[in-house]
């Protein structure tokens, strides 16, 4: 970024541009807005990582409630995630309990192995002891314990927007006195 | 040099909503995104049609902070919505976000030096 606007204010200069600062201020906003939609695509994968573990973009995780298993299973049924992010009846621990998750059966998939945490709807997913192929071929419970963290999304969220508005709003000002000096 | 200073303003509203679209878009809320661009466009198109000709380009910056802040509100009150945060928590810095800033800034920096 301070090559380009290095570059840019040269590249005033050659021209013959008496006010080449506004070149340098002008690129310095472009440079920042970039910036800007960096952090937004980090924001975008960091969310988009943890909330799509289904394989396909079109699937949703799916609440599947049976007698005696408590699973979630991934479909391409138009369901929209609250469906699946209702409380789970034998997950009423609190962040940080370690609890028993049932073997796969079938129809469950991988995902459905990340997505048992009390507090899914926030986004925290379980710590897994073991990886989830591993899970899938195991037909015996494995315990697993559930991070802390409880509402990192809207958190995330939150503060990306906030810290985009204060740099921005600190290039403007930059700007502003630079090029009416 | 005003339309430059509006420009600025202009851009302010912009970045927010660049982080809001994409933080919506992750969260399976395209929707919201659709109807702020749709919205802005409402209102741009007119507005540089009647205000263009007579005004030039103080028009064009006036419309253009006009639009980007009514993308901007729409997309505010879908994430309202959609995180279950009032409005302010996505403008008003706390005194941890620098923190975290200085922070990530620490992360990135030794891998630059």
């Amino acid at each position: 970024m301070p090559v380009s606007v290095v570059l840019f204010t040269l590249a005033g200069l050659a021209v013959g541009e008496s006010r080449w600062n506004v070149f340098a201020a002008a690129r310095l906003v472009t440079s920042l807005m970039s910036v800007v939609v960096l952090v937004a695509l980090a924001v975008a994968g960091a969310l988009t990582r943890r909330v799509s573990r289904c394989g396909l973009p079109s699937q949703r995780p799916v609440r599947q409630l049976s007698a005696n298993r408590d699973y979630a299973r991934c479909s391409t049924a138009d369901v929209q995630p609250a469906e699946f992010l209702r409380p789970q009846r034998d997950l009423e621990r609190g962040p940080g309990s370690v609890r028993s998750v049932e073997s796969p059966t079938a129809g469950s998939t991988k995902s459905s192995w990340l997505r048992s945490c009390p507090h899914a709807n926030s986004g925290s997913t379980p710590l897994r002891s073991r990886s989830p192929r591993s899970l899938r071929v195991s037909s015996k419970a494995s315990a697993r314990r559930c991070p802390p963290s409880r509402s990192w999304q809207p958190r995330l969220a939150a503060r990306a927007c906030r810290v985009a508005v204060l740099i921005v709003s600190i290039a403007a000002i930059i700007v502003a006195v630079v090029t009416h000096r | 040099m005003p339309m430059m200073l509006i420009l600025l303003v202009a851009t302010i509203a912009l970045a927010a909503t660049i982080i809001l679209s994409s933080a919506l878009v992750a969260v399976n809320e395209p929707a919201a995104t659709l109807r702020a661009e749709l919205a802005g466009l409402a209102v741009t198109i007119p507005s540089l049609i009647v205000f263009l000709p007579s005004s030039g380009g103080l028009a064009a910056a006036t419309i253009s902070v006009v639009a980007y802040s009514i993308r901007f509100a729409i997309q505010l009150s879908a994430a309202r919505r959609t995180f279950s945060r009032p409005a302010r928590s996505f403008l008003l810095l706390e005194r941890a976000d620098l923190g975290w800033l200085l922070s990530q800034a620490r992360r990135i920096a030794p891998r630059h030096t």
